[in-house]
């Protein structure tokens, strides 16, 4: 009789249908036709007559395949895996590299269908994937846009900045007369002005800039035009505005250009607005000018040695490179300290050399060794995330033994085997970093946001073409490092082992060394990372556990602004007179008291103030010694509650020749170095016309006034009635008994009262100021935290995992054991003692491993070194625990089974 | 012998009442409709086969393969709950179907 069943798997054609649906149809079609033709038989036909009419049966099989396919469209496959099948049989009708991409789509739809038959794993694998791979990517996304990407200028890599706050323009103009290395050089003062005459009193960022400024920056106008030579002589009357001021100032008003406006109480004519596209350096990493003053550096009384006020810039000729337009600008400075020591020269150190910076470093500064710390730990948390999915791979690759070997039996080849499973490890991590690029585009607009670091150009980061070309290359890389030591182990099976042992008897000498070896990586890597998140976190505790030397609860800081001719010495006096006078007549107000600035008004770096550097000590030795000079009224301290030794000033104290000063503990080391300084007197330059007699009456120890690791100043501290009303910049410091939304109104108002002119834009408590000052190193510490917590887990993960498949292999013998007497314990103790090797293994490792990195976060560290023995031991204590811990679960669950099932099961 | 037009309404009420109280593989169920028929109502596999996998697929029938000693593994058929619910429902549509055309064409039962 002819075999039916292959007659019909010939003639029906029923595209698209599952697999076994198929098989089904075919196989119940032939039966019949079968059944028909033995019942033609039985009838008497012959053979042939009864294949003859059993054929008859069906007279169409093309129409009975569209009559059953129409039929079975419930039962029709997905329509991607049509179109892949469908596919992958044109292409094996090519050439060899269609056949590889024949194969590889196999490979995929195998992958597929894996994936749906366990998505639990798939779920981890990609998660703890998708993790890794989308922390990295948001961080290099930020160390790309923050200090990889070029700065908006022409060539802005010839662009230097002069390294030093501020110089005075006396020194800046000679440099500009003698240097060869430079096309263009430029100084910037940033000042904050008034604008009056407005619809309301604006406080404005404004920019007191030196000819050729925009030039060097490449700067365009939108309206107007930008400034000409002209505009450089005299008093700084013209003005260009910044396009998001004239933006908020005059609701981008065509006819803007010629209007005047009133800036300190001077009339300014605006001749131009800047370019949209424009940001200065100083916008990059802090609020934008507003206003473009031509500043004249011979005029009035900007022309002062003493007057440290322009911040430099230069673009360095063509044919000098960075050091050596460093080297030539010192060399002529050389012959100006001998031409005028007075403005080129230290009495000690000899010509005052500079130092150039790139601008990118400049901006980015401490910036740039936080955020490689960064990528330093994400990347160790995206080699954790891969070892960890690198020992699933290994446990599920001897879970699929049997199906390999079915596979390598049924002919494919180890290079099939290898591909197939690295394609799937590949899709795996691709899906894994599709994952990560979600949660990297999260992370960027977190940070973009909240900008928790203070990271300049932080606008700029981005999730482009570049990032995602990162994101795919790192998916794919973990993929194969993952992948393939479980591929290469399949694809090395041992067939005639599995025939003989039975199932799992493919696995000839796995001992499971390669998983422990991965779990001891994770715990080094872990270990490295928290140490470092150890450290910083120390760290950030002892920034906190700094005393600032006063107490700030429910201290208000009140910054004023009285530049302009009406704030004559006198008028000012009299204003914060009668300004206290209604504070303090406020409920709630304990006291007021006046300053230049008050503590951590301003932190870091920044110092507002005046430096002087000419004393002589009290047996008339000159000295240099840069202090600042911080005139406050006599109640300051007492306000602030500082440790003071002697006493304030008192007004009988003001009307003599000498003046009275506290003196910070520091310089009072300085100017007295052998003897108590309380008492006596020294003598300053530069105060007034001469030398000026200063009178220690007291001195004050452990102020923090710039910053919890800033150490103490060296500060003189006059009195504010003497030296305060000379400086347009004064604030107020105010005892509160407790602070509320209304207080501070309260205070606004107060102040109008007496001056209503008067822009107050920034009211604030002392104490919020010092969280402030802190939130850059806590900010640090607690993500470092976070990856460490992650890769803890991660780690842990991969000790149990370990545990788990080392226990199972060794059921039989602990079963054994049990039914031989062993007590639960010593199995507890057994399986203890494998895992505390991996987990001292990892420790080793990693302890040496953190020592050798732990220097590159030298500089970020407060009050500990990088090789803090403390930190080290606490870290190693909690990694060893925690990996201990993992494998007590399964030490714990072979002892408390029943041997005799374990045996029987085996 | 019947038309097809005649035997397309009635297919599935035929198939149904044939498994409803043991389960038959397709050849029987064909041989079983035409025995009952006394040879009037013959089901080509052409026909039978596309029905049965239609009710399977609407959760009518369920057909399950089985083994037996000597005898070729076959797919059995049986009735679903739901299965019953819509035999009792044709059957009593059609016993109303027949009455009613009896009626009109002047039919009656002796």
């Amino acid at each position: 009789m002819r075999d039916w069943h292959t007659f019909v798997r010939d003639q029906l054609e029923l595209d698209g249908l599952k697999d076994l649906r198929e098989e089904r149809i075919i196989d119940e079609l032939a039966l019949q036709l079968y059944d028909l033709c033995q019942e033609a038989i039985d009838r008497g036909m012959s053979a042939e007559e009864a294949d003859q009419w059993t054929l008859s049966q069906v007279p169409d099989w093309t129409e009975f395949s569209h009559t059953l396919s129409d039929v079975e469209r419930p039962n029709r496959r997905p329509a991607a895996d049509r179109w892949i099948e469908s596919s992958e049989e044109r292409l094996r009708t090519h050439g060899w590299g269609a056949r590889i991409l024949a194969d590889l789509l196999q490979d995929i739809q195998f992958t597929w269908r894996s994936a749906c038959f366990n998505p639990t794993f798939w779920v981890i694998t990609v998660l703890i994937l998708g993790l890794g791979i989308g922390a990295t990517t948001t961080i290099f996304s930020v160390v790309k846009g923050v200090l990889l990407e070029k700065l908006p200028y022409p060539e802005p890599e010839r662009i230097a900045f002069f390294e030093r706050p501020a110089f005075s323009p006396p020194r800046f103009l000679d440099w500009k007369e003698h240097a060869d290395s430079f096309e263009h050089l430029a100084g910037v003062f940033s000042v904050d002005l008034d604008y009056t005459g407005g619809d309301q009193p604006w406080e404005l960022h404004g920019g007191l800039m030196t000819p050729d400024f925009f030039e060097l920056f490449g700067a365009r106008a939108e309206l107007g035009r930008l400034f000409s030579a002209d505009d450089y002589a005299g008093p700084p009357t013209r003005a260009v505005l910044g396009y998001t001021a004239w933006q908020r100032l005059f609701g981008g008003d065509q006819d803007v250009i010629g209007r005047t406006m009133t800036i300190n109480g001077l009339t300014r004519e605006i001749v131009g607005v800047l370019d949209r596209s424009f940001r200065s350096p100083r916008g990059f990493s802090d609020e934008e000018t507003d206003i473009w003053l031509a500043l004249d550096p011979r005029w009035g009384a900007f022309f002062d040695p003493g007057a440290l006020i322009l911040t430099v810039y230069g673009r360095i000729a063509p044919g000098f490179s960075l050091e050596g337009a460093e080297e030539e600008l010192n060399g002529k400075i050389v012959a100006l300290a001998a031409d005028n020591p007075a403005l080129h020269s230290d009495p000690e150190d000899g010509p005052r050399f500079v130092h150039l910076a790139g601008l990118q470093n400049a901006i980015t500064g401490d910036t740039r060794s936080n955020l490689l710390m960064l990528l330093g730990a994400v990347t160790l948390l995206l080699l954790i995330s891969t070892a960890n999915v690198a020992n699933i791979l290994l446990a599920r690759g001897f879970d699929r033994i049997d199906e390999v070997g079915v596979r390598s039996a049924m002919g494919a080849g180890q290079g099939r085997i290898m591909a197939q499973m690295l394609t799937e490890s590949a899709i795996m991590s691709l899906s894994g970093g599709v994952l990560g690029i979600a949660l990297a585009a999260v992370g960027i607009r977190a940070f973009e946001v909240l900008n928790p670091g203070n990271i300049p150009l932080i606008d700029r980061i981005s999730l482009d073409w570049r990032v995602l070309l990162f994101a795919g290359g790192i998916s794919i890389l973990t993929g194969l490092i993952f992948g393939a030591v479980p591929a290469r182990r399949a694809a090395r099976l041992d067939i005639s082992g599995m025939m003989h042992r039975g199932p799992g008897g493919g696995v000839t000498r796995d001992r499971g060394r390669l998983r422990n070896t991965l779990a001891a990586i994770e715990i080094a890597l872990a270990l490295i990372l928290l140490t470092g998140a150890g450290l910083l976190f120390n760290s950030f505790i002892r920034l906190q556990s700094v005393d600032p030397g006063f107490d700030p609860g429910g201290l208000v800081g009140v910054e004023l602004s009285m530049s302009g001719p009406r704030y004559t010495d006198d008028f000012m006096i009299d204003l914060v007179r009668r300004v206290d006078g209604r504070l303090e007549g406020l409920p709630g107000i304990e006291g007021v008291a006046t300053a230049i600035t008050v503590p951590f008004q301003f932190w870091g770096s920044r110092r507002t103030g005046w430096l002087r550097w000419e004393w002589e000590t009290p047996d008339r030795e000159e000295r240099e010694i840069w202090a600042m000079v911080h005139p406050a009224t006599a109640d300051y301290f007492a306000l602030l509650d500082a440790q003071v030794r002697g006493r304030m000033f008192e007004p009988g104290d003001m009307t003599g020749t000498q003046v009275p000063v506290v003196v910070s503990e520091t310089f009072a080391e300085e100017i007295c170095p052998d003897e108590d300084a309380l008492g006596k007197t020294f003598y300053g330059h530069g105060w007034d016309e001469g030398i000026t007699e200063l009178k220690i009456v007291g001195i004050v120890s452990g102020l923090h006034a710039w910053g919890l690791d800033q150490g103490s100043e060296l500060t003189v501290f006059p009195p504010w009635e003497m030296y305060g009303p000379g400086n347009s910049m004064a604030s107020l410091l105010i005892s509160t008994s407790g602070v509320s939304a209304s207080a501070i109104e309260s205070i606004r108002e107060a102040i109008w009262a007496e001056d209503p002119d008067m822009p107050l834009p920034n009211i604030f408590l002392l104490e919020d100021r010092i969280d402030a000052s802190a939130a850059v190193p806590r900010f640090y510490a607690a993500l470092l935290m976070t990856f460490s917590i992650v890769a803890l887990l991660l780690a842990a993960a991969g000790v149990y995992g370990a545990m788990i498949v080392t226990v199972g292999r060794k059921r039989r013998e602990l079963s054994i054991r049990t039914a031989l007497g062993a007590d639960r314990r010593t199995l507890i103790r057994l399986v203890l003692y494998r895992s505390g090797r991996i987990t001292i293994a990892g420790v080793v490792t990693g302890a040496i491993g953190a020592w050798l990195t732990t220097r590159f976060i030298e500089s970020l560290l407060f009050g500990v070194t990088s090789t803090d023995p403390f930190t080290f031991l606490i870290v190693a204590f909690i990694m060893t625990v925690v990996a201990l811990g993992a494998s007590l679960l399964p030490a714990w669950k072979a002892a408390m089974s029943d041997p005799m099932e374990a045996l029987r099961q085996e | 012998m019947f038309s097809s037009e005649q035997k397309k309404g009635s297919v599935e009420l035929m198939v149904l009442s044939v498994i409803e109280d043991d389960p038959r593989h397709g050849y029987e169920i064909g041989k079983l409709i035409e025995t009952r028929s006394g040879g009037q109502i013959q089901f080509h596999i052409t026909s039978l086969y596309p029905v049965l996998y239609r009710m399977e697929n609407r959760g009518w029938i369920k057909g399950r393969w089985v083994e037996q000693e000597g005898v070729r593994r076959r797919c059995y058929y049986r009735l679903t709950k739901e299965g019953r619910q819509v035999l009792a429902r044709e059957r009593k549509s059609w016993q109303a179907f027949t009455i009613a055309v009896n009626q009109v064409i002047g039919v009656s039962h002796a």
